[in-house]
């Protein structure tokens, strides 16, 4: 084994090394593909030459050159695909996919090589081992030459000007290091391979493969320093455009399409090649607005457009776009083309329109719900009206039961008042003194009187009194007990006798019983105008339309007895009613609401009850608990358990059709949830049932 | 003394009262007036004054009253005493049951609170004029 094949074998190795390195390095793309083909043709063309310098005779030797052409043919054409690779040279997608063709010449001097040599016509033992040798300088030779300085100075200058239009100084040093290495390694190999035989240095071992390890040195310290193959910005940029959702569209400066990323294609659907060589017009409906822009931009480069603009597919539909139109400068500050990037605006527009239509239900449900909560409110107002629709027949009569009483006073005052004014002057003619002062006695007590008896009472009295009259031998005792007791007299004495036996006693009587008509007439006025006012106020309370909205200190005591002044005609046809008031402070409520509340359940009560029992209504303050407990119970009828259940419900009702809504509960509990409050029922078949509700003291 | 009574039945004292001034101005001592603030207590008085041979010739009575109603009590009399005229005084006009006391107890008439004295004074003459023209 020779030295030199040694070196050579430890080349091949480096290379082998570099090749499965490469093959290890992740992500895996087309440029580590050709570095590894790369290393394997000159591990392949290194093998070979080594075994070429030790074989043991000519005709091995030639045959292990021969071997070796596949390695250096193609290594040079490699490079230079590699180096295209590597700066994604701006050539044209269809240069691009004739790429290969570089390889063709590469193909047809391995052909030759393998047949003839090419570059070596002969070869000699020298020293160190077989060497090539060429004599002829044949048109191969010179054509290989030119092949390989072609390759080999495209490729530097391709990295060179990669170099320059990269403004990140990693890729600067990376294409330094690979340059200076490349000239390097290809100079001396050049050198070694081709020149230095032909001026005659025919001794000096020919090893370009292992002088190519000084371009492999430097690629490897690109590799391992400067994260060389592992992300190029250039291609990583290229694989963003490609990728991004946004339409990327470059013009030139007269608006025509010079590049596009596919979302463009994929988007309008016309073919890559169609569009480059288009206008913009292809694209759009309103090139006008477009050109604008275009101008507008060149104009003022450091400013970014942004517009919506229309863009049409070839099949003609609109498709709504946010462009925004930028001037692309070259390194002198000139305006050299435009770039659009446009965005799809239409599932941004879905989107608004879904949020559009999402506020639009939702203020439909808002109002739905306004509508519903004003129908609900409207219901319950509706409700409290039929209740005292229904309240009105009666409560009619106990106005006009003290509207009659008054209207019948006032006549019989009107016609006693000019009899009683001309009857006293006469009388008191009449009069001994003693006896005036009986008179006027009898007067003071009429006046006096407030006692209000029963009829039964009177007709005691009456009785009683007559009996005296009689035993004091009085005539027509009846008579005078009637006028008597009229006047609020209710015993005999014997003062009375000289007007009770005086010759014109039936005169003094008259007199008597007019003023004493005068004085019952003013007070049953008196008395049926304070029931009316009561009656009037009970209806006032209960209709009040408190529209505030807003909670009002009120007494609970005073809005039950308001109702119950409201029912007292139903109630008074043989009800008892029972009231049990603690003394409690006015609580924070909607008064009106729960007189709406009290009504129902009065209301319910006397039903439950046909009217006849006993009503008990409680107000009692439950101190710990922080509420006020109120209760209406009847002696009634009660419920079943079946029905309990059901009574809150809206439209459930045990009257009969036309006698209620079956609203009245579901509206107190309502009333009752927006006092914060809470309803409880207790009934029992036969025993009756008790409402109970708690209203928090404090809102 | 008069033997003839007028009884006004209502659960409402100041109608009673407003009764008995209006009845006493009219009509004076022609008749005895007694009041009853229930059906119950009317019919107490009229069997009291049967009892002392005082003749019922007209009674006015209240419809809506706590127990007894109007109609039921007028209908009670009448099976007892047909001849007495009936009168009904009432603040709220329950047509069914007018129309049942017409037709049970011979109903004379019926006066809507709040009356007038004329007609009052009216249904008196005339319903005693009826007993009269018997």
């Amino acid at each position: 084994m020779r030295l030199v094949s040694l070196i050579t074998f430890l080349a091949a190795g480096v290379y082998i090394y570099l090749a499965v390195y490469g093959l290890r390095m992740k992500p895996r793309r087309r440029l580590n593909t050709i570095f590894i083909y790369l290393c394997l043709a000159c591990a392949l063309w290194a093998c070979c030459i080594a075994f070429m310098f030790s074989a043991s005779s000519q005709t091995t030797a030639w045959w292990w050159f021969r071997m070796s052409s596949p390695g250096w043919c193609l290594g040079p054409a490699l490079l230079l695909n590699f180096s295209l690779v590597l700066t994604e040279a701006r050539i044209s997608s269809q240069l691009k996919k004739h790429r290969f063709w570089i390889y063709l010449p590469a193909l047809i001097f391995t052909v030759l090589a393998m047949n003839k040599g090419l570059t070596a016509n002969t070869l000699t033992l020298e020293s160190f081992g077989w060497s090539p040798l060429n004599t002829g300088q044949s048109l191969g030779y010179w054509a290989f030459t030119c092949y390989y300085i072609i390759c080999i100075v495209s490729s530097i200058a391709l990295v060179w000007r990669w170099a320059t239009g990269s403004t990140l100084a990693r890729e600067k040093k990376q294409a330094r290091i690979v340059i200076t290495c490349t000239i390097i390694g290809t100079s001396l190999a050049f050198f070694n391979e081709s020149l230095l035989p032909v001026l005659g240095y025919t001794s000096i071992p020919k090893m370009p493969v292992v002088l190519w390890l000084i371009w492999a040195y430097g690629l490897w310290v690109c590799i391992t320093k400067y994260s060389f193959m592992v992300v190029t910005p250039l291609v990583a940029t290229n694989e963003i455009i490609r990728s991004i959702d946004d339409l990327l569209i470059m013009l030139d400066l007269q608006g025509r399409i010079i590049e596009v990323n596919p979302r463009v294609s994929e988007l309008l659907l016309f073919s890559y090649e169609d569009l480059l060589q288009s206008n913009i017009e292809k694209i759009t409906d309103d090139p006008d607005t477009v050109r604008n822009h275009l101008v507008i931009s060149q104009n003022d480069p450091s400013h970014t457009i942004h517009e919506e603009i229309q863009l049409k597919t070839r099949t003609a539909l609109a498709i709504p776009t946010a462009v925004s139109i930028s001037a692309i400068k070259d390194e002198f500050g000139d305006v050299i083309c435009f770039a659009l990037i446009a965005r799809d605006l239409r599932p941004t527009l879905a989107l608004q329109n879904e949020i559009k239509e999402r506020i639009r239900a939702e203020a439909e449900l808002k109002q739905a719900h306004t509508e519903a909560e004003l129908a609900q409110r409207e219901l319950a107002e509706s409700e409290k009206m039929a209740v005292l629709g229904q309240l009105v027949a009666g409560i009619a009569h106990e106005i006009n039961t003290p509207l009659g009483a008054i209207n019948s006073s006032v006549g019989s005052i009107a016609e006693a008042v000019p009899q009683t004014l001309e009857q006293i002057p006469g009388v008191f003619s009449l009069l001994t003194a003693a006896e005036k002062q009986e008179f006027m006695q009898m007067l003071d007590i009429a006046l006096k009187a407030d006692a209000v008896l029963s009829m039964r009472e009177k007709r005691a009295l009456r009785k009683n009194l007559t009996e005296q009259l009689e035993a004091a031998d009085i005539s027509r005792a009846a008579n005078y007990a009637d006028s008597l007791v009229n006047l609020g007299i209710y015993e005999y004495t014997a003062n009375m006798l000289p007007l009770l036996v005086h010759p014109q006693n039936e005169l003094i009587f008259q007199a008597l019983n007019n003023i004493s008509s005068l004085i019952r007439g003013v007070k049953n006025i008196q008395t049926a105008t304070m029931k009316v006012r009561k009656i009037v106020f009970a209806l006032k309370n209960f209709a009040r339309f408190d529209n505030s909205g807003e909670k009002v200190p009120s007494d609970i005591r005073e809005g039950i007895e308001t109702v119950l002044t409201l029912y007292y005609h139903q109630i008074k046809q043989g009800t008892e009613v029972l009231r049990e008031y603690d003394e409690v402070a006015p609580i924070p409520c909607y008064p009106d609401e729960l007189n709406q509340v009290w009504t129902n359940l009065v209301n319910n009560a006397l039903h439950a009850m046909d009217y006849k029992g006993t009503l008990t209504v409680g107000v009692k303050e439950l101190h710990d608990r922080g509420e006020l407990m109120v209760y209406v119970s009847d002696s009634g009828h009660g419920m079943t358990a079946e029905i309990r259940e059901k009574i809150f419900n809206p439209f459930f009702t045990t009257k009969r059709a036309g006698e209620g809504s079956g609203l009245g509960l579901d509206i107190v509990k309502k009333i009752i949830e927006k006092h914060e409050g809470r309803i409880e029922v207790e009934s029992e078949v036969g025993q009756g049932t008790t409402f109970r509700i708690f209203l928090p003291v404090a809102s | 003394m008069v033997d003839l009574a007028i009884l006004c039945v209502d659960d409402e004292q100041i109608i009673l009262t407003s009764l008995e001034l209006q009845l006493k101005k009219h009509f004076g001592n022609q008749f005895m007036y007694e009041f009853a603030e229930s059906a119950g207590e009317a019919m107490e008085i009229i069997d009291d004054l049967a009892e002392n041979g005082i003749r019922i010739v007209l009674i006015v009575s209240d419809w809506l009253m706590p127990g007894t109603k109007g109609d039921e009590f007028l209908i009670n009399v009448h099976q007892q005493h047909p001849e007495v005229v009936k009168v009904m005084l009432t603040g709220q006009a329950d047509l069914d049951a007018i129309e049942k006391t017409r037709n049970q107890a011979d109903l004379h008439c019926c006066l809507y609170k709040p009356w007038t004295e004329e007609e009052l004074k009216e249904a008196i003459v005339t319903g005693v004029e009826r007993i009269n023209g018997k």
